[in-house]
């Protein structure tokens, strides 16, 4: 009984290891180990220190800026900034008692920088013209300072064709970097297209660099350490101002370091700084920078301009009495022209007043024709000025004697000491008088128009042909001065002389449709072959069918934006026997029945055709950025020209690969075959070729529509 | 009188066939049981492949979902090949795989990719596999800033920033502390393996994986097997099964499964990216400079 038991026992435990057995041997056939789970590693939150941006009280202590300190601030070139981001500089200057003056377009700026004796560039899209360069650089030249900021957050505007900026756009915007160095350079001065980073120690992010070495200059005094939101480096002939550390970088320029994010050149004159935004609104407040802005406001407040006769009326200081020198019949007009010349004075904060002889405590503008220098020989004598008179005319001349009669085969002269002697035809004499503490300058002149006309040309700036010297100059009074006018009668007409050819530029700025037009840039292409007139709807108003009157050539700029039926009115009153020259993203009106699509670039599609004289067929012309962004006239040139009256048109630029609706036209020369008007009409705003192909296009164009 | 002894009893081969059937019945039962207690091991294989979002989150935690419910799987390869995407939805993945590696070891096997939230995500595992030329790295953050705004006369809200939540300051520190906290947790991860200095790192340079293996960012260069070998090896299996979990997950959903569905995401068969919404994103992609938001 017990060994069955027991074998039923045994019998049981060898089931169960039986049972077991596949078990155990799927373990062991499966299994090396256990997996013992790391101690997963975990971050301290509470360790991650965020920056804070704490902005710093800062009592301004202006410095009284100068007596004629005259801020110019550059807006004419696509400026990428808010105009409240130069709320801070402007109020700073204003505190110190700078006039602070906006140039809109680029005319302004050249005329402002007359008087002026700071110029501001921040963040500029577009390049500077050869015009423009070198009036900034004859005002630096004279004294002027400069302050320039680029700003690799503020690039050139980029196309935007939905109304939504893509991402392609914002990380790979149009780069303002040339735009800037179209100025910098001229100075020394060159921009890196690129930007500083410091990933050891910055305000918050990589790009808010902290600036501590700083130079020994007044423009850093008091300033310990600055933050800059995202700074091009630069690099110059003259100081470095402001430089990175040595884990200040540049992505663009590997491996240098003490990178300078400002420097100074040109005898201290021009400041260049690689940033702008810490000068906006709230980016001033962040460590020394409002103490740096301060600095700069004051500088800019200073004035060490040279001023010469040429800055009229800049050159005064105090009251100006007007002395006429003259004798009748000069008066009449002068003083029908007074009143246009206290106001030029006025916008120059200077007070004109007609006296018989100058005041104490006053300057003077002494007028005058030849005849009457005896009573200025002093001042002639002085300035080593001789005027030598046919000796019959030194007498009192008769009264009903015109001056060109009195002159006429005489032997009239004027003989400057270390210069030489010229004829006295057609010239006019300018004297600047500093010897006591007022300004006396002397303006003679054959007689009282040629007079009038010397103080036009003086008032205009247009002294570029003139003879200089210290205090001296003599400009030939040949060619007529146009724009500004003495008196609105005179406003917008023609002055110039018999056998020049007239052109007429009719700037469409008057708002409605924005104000970049192309008619600076007509003009400059122009002005050195033709008399050019511009007509600014915006200044000048409306014109009327005498104010259109008496042209060769009509230049209509409709810029880049789009015209109203109103312009097609103006298009009317245009004399049909001249030549016109209608240009434009949308050049005239369409009742809405025209196509419009966005163009990149021109291709030249007939090199035979006079308008295209010095280009090749084929070739193609990127387009700067249209500023308005509003697509250009597409038209169908058989439905719109060929099939309608006698016109007949050829297609000589055409859209180019890059556009939209390439090879539609872009430029049409018409020519009546029965009238033989002709008409260039482009499809795209002029002013965005290159400077080169805008002279040579519109010398051509209008070379062939005076063969008319 | 006395009666004769018994005969002694003899086993019948009935009886001894009793007994072989019931040890070959143990043995059956036996093998059945031990099918049942011990499964054959396995690797899970697990992916991530394009954009990180919300909706390839969402779809990654149904993975790990699966691998939990799978009997057997005792390890996870976790196959990545993305820019990465959304901060929010890249850590949600982070934080589920580490919660996965208390259970079993996760190696990470990087194909073309692993930039920024992918790598993010690639440090999440025990070892990270590579290609030579897989490109590693992107660490870092960015976001489109938001404008500040103040008040007006026709809007009234019930605090500064009610109706932006941030400002331009915030949003700089936001960026900041998400920056910080991606190259804390790089560090933490990789710890003493790491070659590189996070200020080094916080450049977002992306590598080719031979230099990320220099630079510690990674463990190995391999294939998938090698990561699978690894995963087995840390599992201590031998002998073991392969299962695609993401191929059974993505059957379950291939009715309503859809990546162009997510918002933001690139299409994978064309690389394009129809929108990208306001965010903060852990992205790296060479179509997005091409795309349009």
């Amino acid at each position: 009984m017990n060994s069955a038991k027991r074998n039923t026992r045994w019998l049981l435990i060898v089931t169960l290891l039986l049972l077991l057995l596949p078990t155990a041997g799927r373990a062991l056939w499966f299994y090396r180990g256990n997996y013992q789970p790391p101690e997963i590693a975990s971050i301290d939150e509470f360790q991650i220190s965020l920056p804070a941006t704490t902005p710093n009280l800062f009592n301004d202590q202006p410095r009284p800026a100068a007596f004629r300190s005259r801020v110019v601030i550059d807006l004419a070139h696509g400026n990428n900034l808010h105009i409240d981001d130069l709320t801070p500089l402007r109020d700073r200057l204003t505190a110190r008692g700078a006039k602070v003056i906006n140039a809109e377009n680029s005319a302004d700026l050249i005329d402002a920088l007359r008087g002026a004796t700071a110029l501001v560039v921040m963040a500029p899209t577009e390049t500077f013209s050869p015009s423009e360069l070198q009036a900034v650089q004859a005002f630096v030249q004279d004294g002027g300072r400069l302050l320039i900021a680029a700003d690799p957050t503020r690039p050139a505007s980029t196309p935007d064709k939905t109304g939504i900026n893509d991402l392609y756009d914002i990380f790979f915007p149009l780069s303002a970097v040339p735009a800037v160095n179209s100025l910098a350079n001229a100075f020394g001065i060159l921009y890196f297209d690129d930007y500083l980073y410091n990933l050891e120690e910055n305000a918050g992010n990589y790009r808010n660099v902290r600036f501590n070495t700083l130079e020994e200059h007044p423009l850093l005094e008091g300033v310990e350490n600055l933050v800059f939101f995202a700074s091009h480096s630069l690099q110059s002939n003259g100081t470095s101002l402001i430089t990175g550390d040595e884990n200040t970088l540049s992505p663009r320029r590997m491996g240098e370091t003490d990178l300078s994010a400002a420097v100074i050149t040109s005898e201290n004159r021009v400041l260049a700084l690689g940033d702008f935004t810490f000068l906006t609104p709230s980016y001033h407040t962040i460590a020394d920078n409002d103490r740096f802005l301060s600095n700069i406001a004051d500088w800019l407040g200073e004035d060490s301009r040279a001023w010469d006769l040429w800055d009229f009326p800049y050159l005064y200081t105090q009251p100006i009495d007007l002395i006429q020198i003259s004798a009748d019949p000069l008066a009449p007009r002068l003083i029908a022209d007074f009143g246009a010349l206290q106001t030029e004075f006025a916008s120059a904060d200077l007070t004109l007043t007609l006296s018989a002889s100058p005041a104490e405590g006053h300057d003077s503008l002494i007028v005058g024709t030849y005849q009457d220098s005896k009573q200025v020989a002093d001042l002639l004598k002085a300035a080593g000025v001789t005027i030598t008179l046919p000796q019959e005319n030194t007498a009192t001349p008769e009264a009903d004697s015109t001056p060109s009669e009195v002159n006429d085969g005489a032997t009239s002269s004027i003989t400057i000491a270390g210069m030489g002697t010229v004829g006295m035809e057609g010239i006019a004499l300018y004297v600047l008088d500093r010897r006591s503490e007022a300004t006396s300058l002397l303006v003679l002149a054959e007689d009282g128009e040629a007079l009038v006309d010397a103080l036009v040309r003086l008032l205009q700036g247009e002294v570029n042909s003139c003879l200089k010297a210290e205090g001296l100059m003599l400009c030939s009074n040949g060619k007529g001065s146009r724009g500004l006018g003495l008196g609105d009668s005179d406003k917008g007409k023609s002055q110039a002389r018999d056998g020049e050819v007239n052109i007429l530029i009719i700037a469409n700025d008057d708002g409605a449709r924005g104000k970049r037009t192309s008619a600076n840039e007509f003009e400059a292409a122009l002005k050195s072959e033709y008399a050019v007139t511009v007509w600014s709807l915006d200044r000048d108003g409306v014109p009327n069918e005498e104010d259109l009157s008496g042209y060769d050539v009509y230049i209509v700029s409709t810029g880049d934006y789009e015209s109203e039926a109103t312009d097609n009115d103006i298009l009317n009153l245009l004399d049909e026997t001249a030549g016109l020259l209608l240009f434009g993203a949308q050049p005239f009106y369409t009742f809405d029945s025209g196509t419009f699509a966005p163009v990149n670039d021109i291709e030249v599609k007939d090199d035979t055709h006079p308008l295209t004289d010095g280009f090749r067929e084929g070739e193609v012309f990127s387009l700067t950025a249209s500023e308005s962004k509003v697509p250009a006239l597409v038209i169908d040139v058989e439905e719109w020209f060929n099939n309608h009256g006698t016109a007949q048109s050829t297609v000589v630029l055409m859209r180019g690969p890059e556009s939209e609706e390439p090879e539609a036209a872009s430029l049409i020369a018409l020519e009546d075959s029965e009238t033989n008007q002709r008409i260039v009409l482009g499809f795209f705003a002029f002013y965005r070729l290159p400077t080169d192909v805008q002279e040579t296009l519109a010398l051509n164009a209008v070379a062939w529509l005076l063969e008319q | 009188m006395t009666s004769p002894p018994p005969a002694p009893t003899q086993p019948s081969k009935k009886r001894w066939l009793l007994v072989a059937l019931l040890i070959l019945a143990a043995l059956v039962i036996g093998l059945q049981i031990s099918v049942w207690l011990v499964p054959q091991p396995a690797v899970g294989i697990i992916r991530l492949q394009g954009d990180i979002w919300a909706a390839s989150a969402e779809y990654l935690k149904l993975q790990i979902e699966e691998v939990r419910n799978t009997p057997g799987v005792k390890a996870v390869v976790l196959e990545i090949d993305s820019p990465g995407g959304e901060v929010t939805p890249t850590q949600d993945i982070y934080l589920e795989i580490q919660k996965l590696r208390a259970e079993i070891p996760v190696v990470v096997s990087i194909n073309s990719m692993a930039a920024s939230g992918g790598y993010y995500l690639a440090v999440s595992g025990e070892a990270i596999f590579a290609k030579p030329s897989s490109t590693i790295g992107n660490v870092g953050v960015w976001g489109f800033i938001p404008d500040d705004i103040g008040v007006n006369e026709t809007v009234l809200a019930s605090g500064p920033f009610k109706l932006t939540a941030s400002n331009q300051a915030e949003f700089l520190r936001e960026i900041e502390g998400i920056k910080q906290e991606f190259l804390s947790t790089v560090a933490a991860s990789r710890g003493d393996r790491l070659n590189i200095s996070t200020t080094e790192l916080s450049q977002g340079l992306a590598y080719p994986g031979r230099e990320a293996l220099r630079l510690g960012l990674i463990d190995h260069l391999g294939s998938r097997s090698d990561a699978i070998e690894a995963a087995a090896e840390m599992a201590g299996i031998v002998n073991y099964a392969i299962v695609d979990i993401e191929a059974r997950v993505y059957q379950q959903l291939l009715e309503t499964y859809s990546t162009t569905d997510w918002i933001g995401a690139a299409d994978p068969a064309t690389g394009q990216r129809p929108q990208l919404p306001p965010g903060i994103y852990l992205l790296y992609d060479e179509n997005l400079i091409g795309g349009t938001p």
